[in-house]
């Protein structure tokens, strides 16, 4: 009864919600830089807006706000609640609710990742040129026995880990 | 900053401006001497020209007669089997071991550097200026360097090759 008197002052004419009551103001910033929200609109960085939510009461309203100059502890729970919902538009809670966001983003990074694989496929097939002959398996067979005979590095390199005489890597 | 107590110190000023001057030159040249002596004494008994072109090394050996050749490095298509792309060239640069070489570098159109990393030597190659490195190799082999200062665009296609020979 009372509550339900509570909440229709929230809800205003048949339900048309919230939003039908807020502030028309001039998009001066409360603090972000955005221009879709108004200086009502508490956010999270700017949780303190300057203007309350909502400006144009109805007579309900009013007389709520008039009862709210009184003292406090006279306020039922759905007044405060309301009076709550006047000024700003979400509760903290309601305002810090998460979002599915992240995942439209990692949607679209794994997208990328595979756009990029396909590019690079596709490059490895058409564009690049054949590999030069000296990354076959023989020639650098051949390359690798010549550094051993040149005895390339063989104090603490290449040449030192190969055992000349049993001609093997050195364990 | 406006304290009057704390402007016109022009004597100490001066004071702690010239007495750490005079300090720090004391201390910097009898450094600057030592730096000079601790560079090595050696008697070159070979001296050997190089100069830089763009893209390859010129290689003079005047002390006993003229001997003057280009280094090119060899495209892979000339390679012999097993031989190391980008690094093997036509003409080495052929030393003597176990004796004190020479080599005044220098280069005929833009920078470059001669260099045989495992040999130590590092040596820029500037146009219109010898810059001279001595060494002296103990091994014999062949040794390998690559230009190192950008100077175009076959930069990274001219190597240097030392063969060093008892």
């Amino acid at each position: 009864m009372l509550p339900k008197a509570a909440w229709s002052l929230v809800l205003g004419k048949g339900g048309r919600g919230r939003r039908g009551m807020h502030s028309s103001e001039g998009t001066a910033r409360g603090g972000g830089k955005t221009p879709r929200y108004t200086n009502c609109y508490a956010q999270r960085h700017y949780p303190m807006p300057e203007e309350p939510f909502c400006t144009e009461l109805n007579a309900e309203q009013q007389a709520l706000k008039e009862k709210e100059k009184g003292s406090w502890t006279l306020l039922t729970h759905a007044e405060k609640v309301a009076l709550y919902r006047l000024q700003f538009n979400e509760t903290f809670a309601e305002m810090n609710r998460r979002s599915n966001e992240w995942k439209t983003v990692m949607g679209y990074v794994f997208f990328f990742f595979g756009f990029a694989a396909l590019v690079i496929w596709w490059q490895r097939v058409y564009m690049f040129p054949p590999k030069p002959i000296t990354l076959t398996d023989e020639w650098k067979a051949k390359q690798l026995q010549r550094m051993l005979d040149m005895k390339v590095n063989p104090v603490q390199g290449l040449a030192s880990r190969w055992d000349y005489e049993k001609k093997q890597w050195k364990k | 900053l406006t304290n009057t107590s704390i402007t016109d110190a022009q004597e100490m000023e001066t004071i702690w401006t010239i007495l750490p001057a005079i300090i720090l030159i004391s201390i910097a040249l009898p450094s600057l001497r030592i730096l000079y002596l601790t560079d090595e004494i050696n008697d070159p008994s070979f001296t050997i020209k190089s100069i830089g072109h763009q893209w390859y090394w010129t290689y003079e050996y005047t002390d006993y007669g003229g001997l003057i050749f280009n280094s090119y490095m060899l495209p892979p298509l000339f390679l012999n089997p097993g031989d190391l792309r980008l690094l093997e060239v036509d003409n080495r640069v052929v030393l003597p071991i176990e004796a004190p070489v020479r080599m005044m570098i220098t280069s005929q159109d833009v920078l470059h550097s001669w260099t045989i990393p495992t040999l130590g030597l590092k040596t820029d190659a500037v146009p219109g200026r010898l810059n001279q490195t001595v060494f002296t190799a103990t091994r014999p082999g062949v040794y390998y360097g690559q230009c190192s200062e950008i100077c175009g665009a076959n930069h990274s296609f001219m190597p240097i090759v030392a063969e060093l020979i008892p």
